[in-house]
């Protein structure tokens, strides 16, 4: 055996020891463009949000046939917990999703969300939940898709109003000139919920209506909690009440099975949501609801998907939409009322 | 064993020395290393574990307080409910549906619903739902029988699916019901009823979530009765593609336990918590535990491997040095047994290896010295017995002789001559003596006499001569020709220049432990100076007759029988002179007569 | 001498090397997670709900040993074409297996054969008609059907119409259990017809005709759609009062039968099922040196029984 050799095997193991330490790197095929997007949502049973996903992943769909390529949306369900989505967003980032949505369960955490993003350069879209200013200014890819608000409200009590002014007779039960109402309100603290609540009054005061708080409570946008709510309420006040404002369609169809439960439809009063779900559509043709808010899933899931798309494809947000301040999106929403009663309010639009 | 042992032992007899060292060395240093190594290791390991145990009771302790706090919140809405609300309430005058609804708002992330029923199970109120399902028949169900039947406590279900009201979700929630008997009032009267906090497991799961022991340990609740309240892999243990040691850990007191599970042995801790009797246990595989410190593991055992490689190496170094110097020695002396007396001893490694060597070295120079002056005594011997038999056959002195007896046959001396012949004849029979060196005394004496008579009628009577010796010397055994040349002596230095009549006196006799012949003469004796330079070896000393021989007597004497005998020379000018012989006691025998040896 | 040293600093040499490397894997090992293995689901249904318990458990798997589940869905319900698309779209993306419910199991069997020698490719739910294409778990459709059969004979189906809904009938479970059914009930003395619904969208109007033609007693789905949709449509009064039963179940059914809509349901479960499935799959891509082996068990359960204990578990899973 000679010198040589000795080095040789050292050599090779050498060799070894450094190929070992290597992964096998892994030829590119040609592969089909891909796209894997995270939306979030608070919580899966949430009607509306159930649509806007819904919408997301047709807009998906129909873009994959269209440009052939490949979207992977995986939907998660925060189960009402802040914990339970901290923990799928960490999921996401360690993935490396490509995009994620954010529908927060709360939105006053948005902060460290956005660094945890920002450390994996992945971009965040908020949709439906706003967090503050504040946060969403942290960093650049960070977007917010939605709807005003207040708007909603305004629009709310411009429907009510109209629908009042324009037959008083049906709506102001006992005939005092005011409106004795009960108030279904969204979860504590979210945005929605306070501009929808304060708008929708301020609006139909503003029309010179009077009204006449009977009760307001939280029903957390839950249809079976705004039912039991309701039949409570109903059980109080009876037939006193004369408007039932929701600030969503769940609830409203809460209120309606409160009814429908006592076996008072009859009595049925004047019943407004926001958001114009399907179930809440079928209401208002079956006549329980008498109109809604239309929040238009479609163009936000829209939107979403847009930016999602032009973020990952082509690096920068772009959208058919304004983006204000280059991370806003808020689309309008349309009042939508029952036929019989459209003849007379007609369709107000902003 | 005892054989084995003793093969053993014969092997390594066998292996040369350095081997052996080296061997013996690295055994002892291995074992060295090996022993420390793994008692730090052990006590380590002890350690180590003491810690993760130590860390994992306190995680544990951690979870408890928690636990307990987040229990005592539920127990709070409860206690709320009831002490608060319900018993300051008469239900025909006023519901308590606000009073509830703030408490089920207020706790909202950790309550699934607040309910309160009659007796007979039907509905008072609940929040945040309120339409019992028609299949709903709480009055059946475990949390409603627990709370009646012991109607002091406050009670807590086992997980199960909360079914009571219609949700228009289809959401079926996971709970753990906190259920107590209360009083109902209406109008005065009192009616017995239970009152129900359903808690879902967000705070639980975050408890147990976010405490972590180790990389795959995990906590699980369970309660007294081994059933299992929260546990992160539930949903597998409840289709039964994971097992938990629940039942077992039921029976376990507080504290760390070592238990094996499926094949597994892990860590156990047990916690109780207060009131309720669930037990948090906090469970580490084993493994797990000494994944964290495998790499210590194999640093250790590399650390181990190393010295014990560099001790082998070092021990090799060492032993060699040791046992090289020793094993050229011993090659060296191999090379001497075989009889090469000239080459060179190794000598180097330590002092003593040195000294060992240098010791062999003179030694062996020594050897080689005493060979060289042997063979150098052997020729010399052999000279002196050449130049004494050369003596003999002195042609002057045969001449001399044969001249005379010629002189005496003319003068019809007949007598004389037949004397004279007769003399020389014996002369020359006992001088040649079959080759033979050793004689004995007698025939020693007889030749001198032979040579003396030959010598005295030559010299006309110039002097007379006598020889004596006691009859016990007579047998004892002498080299031959060494009284002849202190006759000659005698006869030519002693009486040639004497004006008197000559005298020559030789006497043996026993003396102590030696035999002495001495040769006296009274001629003129002998210069002082001249006696130290006759029996000196190297002294060139050509007179007439011969000096040599003297010496050659005296060497011969010394050669053969040794240093402290010989010859000694007494003389006083113009008084004479005695040469004493001075020769060891020994018995005449044939064989050493043959053999020609005395020493 | 000389050569001895050298032989030995080589093997130290070589020694310190196998050292280092292994500490440096280790290393590694630790400090760099390794990537996900990529699973892509092909569902044969336009949305999740009605796999949804079945996800659950490929979610819990895939978190347990590092998979990352793609479940993509169709845009038409039961759409062969579609997802003989999705396979080649998923293989020439680079995924790393895929777990087929097949939307129709004669037509997906070549392609997935053809798969099959690429990259591991299993059937959950609906299989396809080939060997080379393994089930991730063994079929329990004829048993289940069986079951329900059994349970409808035990309970009395003397002179009574026994209506079958028909649909996805080009899946081979569907088939099975249909046929573990007929097995259980014929010759028994109720009157069996069969009727194919699906040819349309609309559900809901296709069994209301089917009920008013025959006005069966006895409603049996052999899926979870139609199921749902047959208690929608008696929710909504479209007809008598038949009994419905059906074999598997979402998160609606159960809410169904508790408001007496549908009398009893067979109940595999499910999340064993998607459990395994991904579990089969890592196992086939050697990803995982995990044992497991649960079984699939199924129940038939009915309303009054719906809460015990070991039933809430099959109905309900407990995921967080």
């Amino acid at each position: 055996m000679g010198k040589k050799q000795n080095w040789m095997i050292l050599c090779c193991m050498l060799g070894l020891v450094w190929l070992s330490g290597c992964a096998p790197s892994s030829q590119e095929a040609k592969k089909v463009p891909e796209m894997k997007v995270g939306i979030l949502v608070y919580r899966k049973e949430d009607t509306f949000l159930g649509t806007i996903v819904e919408a997301f992943e047709a807009a998906a769909k129909y873009a994959e046939q269209q440009e052939n390529i490949k979207i992977s949306v995986s939907v998660m369900d925060g189960r009402g917990s802040q914990a339970v989505q901290t923990g799928q967003i960490e999921k996401c980032i360690d993935q490396k999703y490509d995009v994620i949505c954010v529908n927060l369960v709360d939105r006053t955490v948005a902060a460290s969300i956005i660094d945890q993003a920002k450390a994996a350069q992945i971009p965040l879209i908020f949709f439906n939940r706003e967090p503050v200013k504040e946060d969403l200014e942290r960093w650049d890819k960070v977007y917010y898709v939605g709807a005003v608000a207040k708007e909603s409200g305004i629009l709310q009590g411009h429907l009510i109003a109209d629908a009042y002014l324009n037959n008083p007779e049906r709506f102001d039960k006992n005939n005092d000139q005011k409106l004795q109402y009960v108030m279904l309100e969204g979860e504590q603290g979210h945005q929605d919920a306070l501009l929808r609540t304060e708008y929708s009054i301020r609006t139909l005061v503003s029309e010179g209506i009077q009204m006449d708080k009977l009760v307001n409570d939280t029903a957390n946008w839950h249809r079976s909690q705004a039912a039991t709510k309701m039949s409570q309420w109903l059980e109080k006040y009876g037939n006193a009440i004369e408007v039932v404002i929701c600030n969503n369609d769940d609830m409203a169809l809460g209120a309606i099975d409160a009814y429908k439960a006592a076996k008072k439809l009859e009595e049925l009063p004047f019943i407004v949501g926001i958001d114009g779900t399907p179930p809440a559509m079928e209401a208002l043709a079956e006549g329980t609801l008498y109109g809604t808010i239309k929040n238009d899933e479609q163009k936000q899931a829209q939107a979403m998907f847009q930016l999602c798309y032009s973020l990952v494809f082509h690096g920068k947000a772009e959208s058919d939409y304004t983006l204000e301040k280059g991370k806003y999106i808020f689309i309008n929403y349309l009042p939508v009322e029952r036929e019989i009663d459209k003849v007379s309010t007609g369709n107000k639009e902003q | 064993m005892a054989n084995k042992i003793q093969k053993l032992i014969q092997y390594f007899r066998k292996k040369n020395i350095r081997v052996l060292l080296s061997m013996c060395f690295t055994f002892v240093a291995v074992a060295g290393v090996l022993l420390i190594g793994t008692s730090l290791f052990i006590r380590f390991r002890t350690a180590n574990e003491a810690t993760v145990e130590e860390t994992h009771k306190r995680i544990v302790e951690q979870v408890n307080l928690g636990l307990d706090s987040y229990l005592r919140s539920i127990m709070k809405v409860s206690d709320v409910m009831y002490f608060r609300v319900i018993k300051n309430c008469d239900m025909l005058e006023e519901g308590f549906n606000s009073d509830m609804n703030l408490l089920y708002e207020a706790n909202r992330d950790s309550l699934v619903s607040i309910a309160v029923f009659k007796r007979d199970g039907s509905l008072v109120d609940a929040v945040p739902l309120a339409f019992l399902k028609q299949t709903a028949h709480p009055e059946k169900q475990g949390w409603f029988l627990d709370a009646v039947t012991k109607i002091e406590n406050l009670h807590f279900s086992t997980p199960h699916v909360q079914n009571l009201f219609n949700d228009a979700d289809y959401r079926y929630r996971w709970v753990v019901s906190l259920s107590r008997a209360i009083e109902l009032t209406y109008g005065g009267k009192t009616e017995s009823g239970v009152l129900l906090v359903d808690m879902n497991f967000t705070g639980i799961e975050q408890l147990f979530r976010n405490a972590k022991l180790g990389d795959t340990g995990y906590l699980y609740l369970i309660n007294n009765k081994g059933e299992i309240i929260y546990h992160p892999r539930q949903q597998l243990i409840y289709s039964n593609l994971e097992q938990e040691n629940n039942q077992v850990a039921a029976a376990y007191e507080d504290g760390s336990h070592i238990e094996e599970f499926l094949g597994e042995k892990r860590m156990v801790t047990v916690k109780t918590v207060g009131y309720t009797g669930w037990k948090i246990i906090g469970v580490t595989p084993m493994a797990d535990m000494w994944k964290d410190t495998f790499q210590i593991h194999i640093f250790v055992l590399f650390i181990l491997l190393f010295t014990s490689l560099l001790l082998f190496v070092a021990n090799g170094f060492i032993s060699s040095k040791i046992a090289d110097p020793i094993l050229e020695l011993e090659k060296s002396v191999k090379e001497l047994e075989r009889g090469y007396l000239d080459i060179p001893i190794a000598i180097g490694g330590t002092h003593e290896i040195r000294h060992l060597g240098e010791t062999i070295q003179s030694m062996v120079q020594q050897m080689r010295k005493l060979m060289e002056d042997i063979v150098i005594q052997q020729e010399e011997k052999r000279k002196s017995e050449f130049d004494a038999l050369q003596s003999q056959i002195h042609p002057h002195f045969l001449y001399n002789t044969l001249d005379s007896i010629v002189w005496m046959v003319e003068n019809e001396r007949y007598e004389e001559a037949i004397v004279m012949v007769t003399s020389l004849a014996g002369f020359f029979r006992i001088g040649l003596s079959k080759g033979k060196n050793i004689i004995t005394v007698e025939d020693e004496l007889k030749h001198a006499k032979n040579y003396i008579t030959i010598q005295s009628m030559r010299f006309r009577d110039r002097f007379t001569f006598q020889i004596d010796a006691q009859p016990e010397v007579l047998g004892m055994a002498t080299i031959k020709l060494i009284i002849q040349p202190l006759l000659e002596n005698a006869v030519y230095h002693g009486m040639e220049y004497l004006d008197g009549e000559g005298k020559i006196q030789v006497n043996a006799y026993l003396h102590g432990q030696e035999l002495y012949i001495d040769v006296i003469d009274n001629g003129i004796g002998i210069p002082q100076e001249k006696i130290e330079e006759l029996l000196k070896r190297d002294t060139i000393h050509r007179g007439k007759g011969s000096g040599i021989g003297l010496r050659n007597v005296h060497e011969r004497i010394q050669c053969y029988f040794g240093e402290e005998y010989g010859l000694s020379i007494y003389s006083e000018p113009d008084e004479g002179t005695m040469i004493r012989i001075r020769l060891p006691q020994k018995q005449y025998t044939e064989d050493a007569a043959v053999r020609g040896e005395f020493l | 001498m000389k050569r001895n040293s050298n032989v030995l600093i080589i093997l130290a040499l070589a020694f310190c090397t196998a050292f280092l490397a292994l500490f440096l894997r280790m290393d590694s090992k630790e400090n760099k997670p390794k990537g996900y293995v990529k699973i892509s689901v092909i569902s044969r249904d336009t949305t999740g709900d009605t796999m949804e318990t079945l996800r659950q458990g490929m979610e819990q798997a895939a978190s347990d040993m590092r998979a990352e589940i793609s479940f993509i869905t169709l845009s038409k319900r039961n759409d062969a074409q579609e997802q003989i698309r999705l396979i080649q779209r998923e293989v020439l993306n680079g995924t790393d297996a895929i777990l087929l419910s097949a939307a129709d199991s004669e037509e997906l069997s070549y392609i997935a054969e053809e798969v099959s020698k690429e990259i591991p490719i299993y059937t959950v739910e609906s299989p396809v008609a080939s060997d080379k294409v393994p089930q991730s778990a063994e079929s329990k459709d004829w048993s289940m059907g069986r079951l329900l059969g059994e349970n409808l004979i035990y309970r009395g189906v003397f002179g009574k119409k026994i209506l079958i809904l028909e649909s996805s009938m080009r899946c081979h479970n569907i088939v099975e259990r249909e046929k573990g059914l007929l097995d259980a009930i014929t010759g028994g003395r109720g009157e069996i017809i069969t009727a194919a619904i699906g040819k349309t969208e609309d559900f809901k109007a296709e069994l209301t005709e089917v009920v008013q033609i025959y006005e069966p007693d006895i409603v049996v789905a052999l899926e979870p759609y139609t199921l749902n949709a047959a208690a929608e449509a008696l929710q909504e009064k479209k007809y008598g009062s038949p009994k419905l039963y059906g074999i598997c179940t979402t998160s609606k059914t159960s809410q169904y039968m508790e408001e007496g809509l549908i009398e009893g349901i067979v109940v595999q479960n499910d999340f064993n099922a998607g459990y395994l499935s991904v579990y089969q799959v890592m196992k086939a891509l050697k990803k995982t040196d995990a044992t497991i082996d649960g079984e699939i068990e199924f129940a038939l359960i009915h309303s009054y029984n719906m809460y015990s204990s070991q039933n809430q578990r099959l109905l309900f899973p407990f995921v967080r």
